[in-house]
């Protein structure tokens, strides 16, 4: 059989961070399509189960567009069922919206509940929402028999050992040995593959699409199949997310100006593979002059056609040499020693006013 | 300071370029685009190194600039005297400042020496690279720079070459203006303007607050609402339940009635085949035995018809006795007779004929007299042969008496003679061609003659047989043939044997309906007697009755079988002791009771499904503001982070503000005593009279006594203007290098004097000679 395992949809995210209003509108759009795109594959590519490791909505207020596709994407893939546990994002808003829970959606609750994924049995999944409550005792009341494939599902944070009173955090320590042939979670936005223990491996297939540019790179979900015979489980991740975010650090360390600049940009972004219709961050980094000329909006205009989306971060430091104007005798040399010297200034400050009176007298500023 | 020397290797356009320098001014003269600025540049970059390395100015990248037109070594060297030692620089230039290289000699010693790094002009003027450039060499347009702002200018940039560099009141008016454009107090101030959107933000967000408080109550609402709907739906759910429960015993207690029924049904069927059955002594008949009998009564009451059908009366009886007699030697052949009666109408014809014939043969006969009396006469050609003759006769006599020359004679005999012969052969031809024309009439008449003859002789022949056929056929029966009634007497006779077979099968055909009736009758005797039924004279009316007996009692006994069928197959399909064990449920509701329970609860669900319907409607209009407020927030957020940088930018600029203020002020108390001596001192020289009427103030501004006040320098003509700003610059670089003098490099500065200004330029030069040593570049030649 097949098994898609999905998680950190975070639908309805605001994505105001970095898109204006209309853009954070039609992204938002597309982190819904691409969950009813993610659907539509799993009808055409014989998925049998859609396994939703929780944080499915970013928040418990849900708007109507978002409850209503869901709801519908579900009803109208009456053949798949859908295995909802609830992540820390996830309120039970969504669920009491609904008139009536569709056969295909599975639930879960704060006890281990398990499922039989098949006919016969033979792939059963186990699954629970962790609580603050329940974190430190839930892992010795899991019971798994050894005969069939087992998926046991969990929402949050990995770590060795149990941590009390957390409720998202999953001590992997406890659930080794326990059976599990495929220990499927959610929380950490990255995918990660690891080996839990002899049997089982687990997964975190990351978010569907990348929302910030903390969320850079390939994301989608993890494809399962699953031979109960065989007792074997094959995992593929697919890339699926509509637009993929890149955050690139462009060293424009001794560039004077904004064209040595520009051309650096270039370079570094030759080396890398960004489509179109990607999101990027520059991030502008090193040591400048401090009567280099630099206009980032320059910059930004100059990049941000090539992408659906383009922000410029200047972390540049500006660079101030004073031993570079010690016998300048001129207005600028005295403003720089006086600068210096300054006790009313803090020293973070000092380059960008060295730099402002520097321009005011260059007629720059 | 003074310079002794320079060896160019190659820089810019000068190669292999040697020049020796004096004390004072050294005059170097040459017409534009002949390297005067790059020995200049050459001179400040064996000090000082390359400037623009690394800075944005692409023009100022002078290493580019400079690089040999012609290749080869990029440098040179310069020997220069300071106090009482003398050095000699040599710098090479490569792509980049790391492939440079510097080497300080002692010129003396020739010993390398550590006085001085490759940093030596900042070490040894004091000012770095960019302030010697913007002093020691004066252009060919700084002299007219003698404004205030072109003081100012000074200051501020030392001197720029290129005179682009805006004074310190434009950049104080700049950062002035952006602190009044960003001002957070001033009601135009963008941060002014920002505080004021946050504040709204921040009020709108504090509002906003509540809407979430409202979907939280509203979602609080909705899944009490879901509650009571699920408790109303379970209590439905148990009301359904219970209509089961009782629809439940309904239908059983329908099939318990039903199986009665059957039961009654089956004992009801079973009596009526039992009445059903009397009416069958014996055994129950066969149908189908029964449906062949039925049809044997028929078939014997059709025969009984037939009976009477066939019986011969006593005329048909006399006449079948009396042509048995006639026919005792067997029927006529009806072939024979017919034949008999075509030769009969032959023989007739042949008679009629016969008479025609004989009319023709008179004909003929008279045609054959008519033929050879002709024989006898003259044909009509010889008649004209003759006369032919005759007139050939005449002719000739005529021509012999009448015609009066012997050629006339014998043309008109000649044609005599032609005419004559003529008609000899004409009358000979016309008398044999009559003769053979009759002879060949003759014979065919004698011939046809023979024909009717022969024709008629047959006919008298073919008729005597015929007669003599006629009479012996007739003679078989009885019957003389008279010739006049010959065709009626063959049919009759046929006619006759006609009746004799008709009235033959007739009798033959009723001795076959008796024998058949009586073995009818014996066949159904026998089946009633077998059924134990004594015979009706009726068969068909008894066996039709039987029939209908036998049908009801099959009906009923198929009604049987089918009742007790049913009977089995519920047995089979139910339970039928537990339903014979159904007792009457105790405080039964009615249907009609829980209908209407279950019709009020549909009610009431539907309307709390109506509530969570207009509060889920509310819910997502707050859910909009609720996106808005989010926005709200998320643009507080920004419009705070830009109010922060704002104001932190803000202090910076009013930083810069103040220490460009400051930094002015102490650049202008540092220089304006030495700038004002050093300017009485170039004035006086230049006019020969004292500069005590101009002033400079804390600005730098230069003012003159002029009409009871001090006015602006703008006032003055453009000569002393000139002279005034160039009497300034050297005085300011009096100020600037107080221990060692630069070499002062003049690039034509006074291109633009008249000649009464040059005078006035002579004495300063002169007089600056006394102290600086100087590189100047004209053009010309004055």
């Amino acid at each position: 059989m097949r098994v898609i395992h999905c998680a950190d949809l975070h639908l309805d995210s605001k994505m105001t961070g970095n898109l204006d209003r209309a853009r954070a509108k039609e992204r938002k759009a597309e982190l819904l399509g691409t969950f009813t795109r993610m659907v539509s594959y799993a009808s055409e590519h014989d998925v049998d189960a859609i396994l939703i490791a929780g944080d499915m909505f970013d928040t418990g207020t849900i708007s109507a567009l978002t409850r209503n596709t869901v709801r519908d994407t579900i009803l109208n893939n009456r053949d798949i069922d859908f295995y909802y546990l609830k992540g820390n994002h996830d309120r039970d808003s969504f669920l009491s919206s609904l008139e009536e829970v569709p056969d295909n959606l599975k639930l879960f609750d704060d006890k281990w509940k398990s499922y039989p994924m098949n006919d016969d049995g033979s792939v059963i999944l186990t699954a629970t929402e962790l609580s603050a409550d329940n974190n430190n005792t839930c892992y010795n009341a899991l019971v798994l028999d050894p005969k069939p494939v087992n998926i046991v599902m969990l929402h949050g944070q990995e770590t060795e050992t149990k941590t009390k009173d957390r409720a998202e955090v999953i001590a992997l320590r406890e659930l080794k040995n326990k059976n599990i042939d495929y220990l499927a979670l959610g929380h950490i936005h990255s995918y990660k593959e690891e080996r839990l223990d002899g049997r089982g491996i687990y997964c975190y297939p990351g978010c569907l699409e990348g929302r910030g540019f903390d969320e850079t790179g390939e994301h989608g979900f993890v494809l399962l199949d699953i031979d109960p015979i065989g007792h074997k489980i094959e995992t593929q991740f697919v890339p699926f997310a509509h637009r993929r975010l890149h955050a690139v650090d462009v060293d424009v360390s001794g560039c004077m100006t904004t064209g040595d600049m520009s051309d650096r940009i270039v370079n570094r972004l030759s080396e890398e593979d960004i489509d179109s219709a990607d999101m990027l961050k520059l991030i502008l980094t090193g040591d400048i002059d401090i009567e280099a000329e630099k206009d980032t909006d320059y910059l930004l205009k100059s990049f941000e056609e090539n992408y659906y989306f383009l922000k410029i971060y200047d972390e540049t430091k500006l660079k101030v040499d004073y031993e570079d104007y010690k016998l300048d005798m001129s207005l600028k040399g005295e403003y720089v020693r006086m600068i210096e010297e300054a006790a009313d200034i803090k020293d973070s400050d000092k380059p960008e006013v060295i730099r402002m009176g520097l321009m005011a007298i260059a007629g720059e500023l | 300071m003074r310079l002794i020397n320079c060896h160019i290797e190659n820089f810019g356009r000068l190669s292999g370029y040697d020049r020796d320098f004096t004390e004072g001014c050294n005059n170097i003269m040459a017409s534009n685009g002949q390297g005067k600025s790059t020995l200049a540049a050459f001179i400040r970059v064996m000090f000082y190194g390359f400037e623009g390395e690394g800075k944005r100015k692409a023009g100022e990248n002078e290493r580019k600039r400079y690089e040999p037109w012609q290749g080869g070594v990029y440098g040179g060297r310069l020997r220069f005297s300071d106090g009482e030692k003398t050095y000699e620089i040599s710098r090479t230039f490569g792509s980049k400042s790391s492939e440079d290289t510097f080497e300080l000699r002692d010129a003396l010693t020739n010993l390398v020496s550590n006085d001085y790094s490759d940093n030596i002009g900042e070490e040894l003027f004091k000012v770095n690279a960019e302030s010697y450039m913007r002093t020691a060499y004066i252009g060919q347009n700084d002299v007219i720079t003698h404004t205030t702002d072109g003081i100012n200018a000074m200051i501020g940039g030392i001197a720029d070459n290129e005179g682009d560099l805006e004074s310190f009141e434009k950049a104080a008016g700049r950062l002035a203006d952006l602190l009044n454009k960003e001002s957070p107090t001033r009601a135009t101030g963008s941060l002014y303007r920002l505080e004021g959107e946050v504040t709204s933000l921040r009020t709108r967000v504090r509002e906003g607050s509540v809407i979430v408080d409202s979907i939280h109550r509203l979602e609080d609402s909705m899944a009490v609402r879901q509650q009571e709907s699920d408790r109303l739906k379970e209590d439905r759910e148990a009301l359904l339940v219970k209509q089961k429960q009782i629809g439940t015993y309904k239908d059983k207690q329908a099939l318990k009635d039903r199986w009665e029924m059957l039961l009654s049904e089956a004992t009801e069927r079973t009596d009526e085949a039992k009445v059903r059955r009397v009416a069958f002594p014996k055994d129950v008949p066969d149908e189908g035995e029964l449906t062949g009998n039925q049809e044997t009564a028929s078939e014997y009451a059709r025969i009984c018809e037939n009976v009477s059908f066939y019986t011969l009366n006593s005329e048909e009886e006399n006449k079948l006795s009396r042509y048995a007699d006639t026919f005792a030697d067997g029927l006529p052949d009806m072939n024979e007779t017919t034949v008999l009666i075509r030769k009969w109408r032959e023989h007739d014809k042949s008679l009629a004929d016969e008479t025609d014939k004989k009319a023709e043969l008179k004909v003929l006969k008279s045609e054959l007299d008519g033929v050879r009396r002709e024989a006898g006469s003259l044909p009509t050609k010889a008649i004209i042969g003759m006369v032919m003759i005759l007139a050939a006769m005449i002719g000739a006599v005529a021509a012999i008496l009448l015609m009066p020359s012997n050629v006339l004679r014998y043309a008109g005999v000649g044609m005599a003679g032609v005419l004559l012969i003529g008609g000899v052969l004409l009358t000979i031809f016309g008398i044999r061609s009559h003769k053979e024309a009759l002879e060949a009439k003759v014979l065919d008449i004698e011939k046809d003659i023979r024909d009717i003859e022969g024709y008629i002789s047959e006919g008298e022949r073919f008729r005597r047989e015929v007669t003599e056929s006629i009479r012996r056929y007739l003679d078989r029966y009885g019957i003389p043939i008279d010739p006049s009634a010959v065709t009626d007497d063959l049919r009759h006779l046929h006619t006759m044997a006609d009746e004799y077979t008709r009235l033959k099968d007739k009798k033959a055909e009723y001795e076959k309906c008796i024998s058949r009736r009586d073995a009818l009758k014996l066949t159904l005797d026998k089946y009633l007697a077998k059924l134990g039924i004594n015979p009706e004279s009726d068969y068909v009316r008894q066996l039709n009755r039987l029939s209908m007996d036998l049908r009801s009692y099959i009906e009923a006994s198929d009604r049987e079988t089918a009742a007790v069928k049913r009977v089995e197959e519920f047995k089979a399909e139910h339970d039928v002791g537990e339903l014979e064990d159904i007792k009457l449920m105790e405080d039964m509701p009615s249907l009609e009771e829980l209908n209407n329970e279950i019709a009020a609860l549909t009610a009431r669900i539907d309307e709390t499904a109506g509530h969570i319907r207009d509060e889920s409607r509310q819910h997502d209009a707050l859910q909009e503001k609720y996106e808005i407020w989010e926005e709200d927030q998320v643009s507080l957020g920004l419009k705070e982070q830009q109010l922060l940088d704002g104001k932190h930018r803000y202090k910076n600029l009013k930083s810069a503000s103040k220490y460009l203020t400051m930094a002015k002020e102490s650049i202008t108390a540092k220089y304006m005593e030495p700038l004002l001596t050093g300017f009485s001192k170039y004035y006086s020289s230049v006019t020969g009279t004292s500069a005590d009427m101009y002033h400079i103030d804390a600005n730098t501004n230069i003012t003159v006594d002029e009409l009871g006040g001090q006015r602006d320098t703008a006032l003055l003509s453009t000569g002393y203007q000139d002279l005034i700003g160039f009497c300034l610059r050297l005085a300011l670089i009096d100020a600037m290098y107080e221990e060692e003098k630069p070499v002062l490099v003049l690039d034509d500065p006074f291109v633009n004097l008249d000649s009464e200004r040059l005078k006035g330029a002579q004495r300063l030069m002169d007089k600056l000679s006394e102290s600086y040593q100087m590189i100047y570049f004209t053009c010309r030649n004055a």
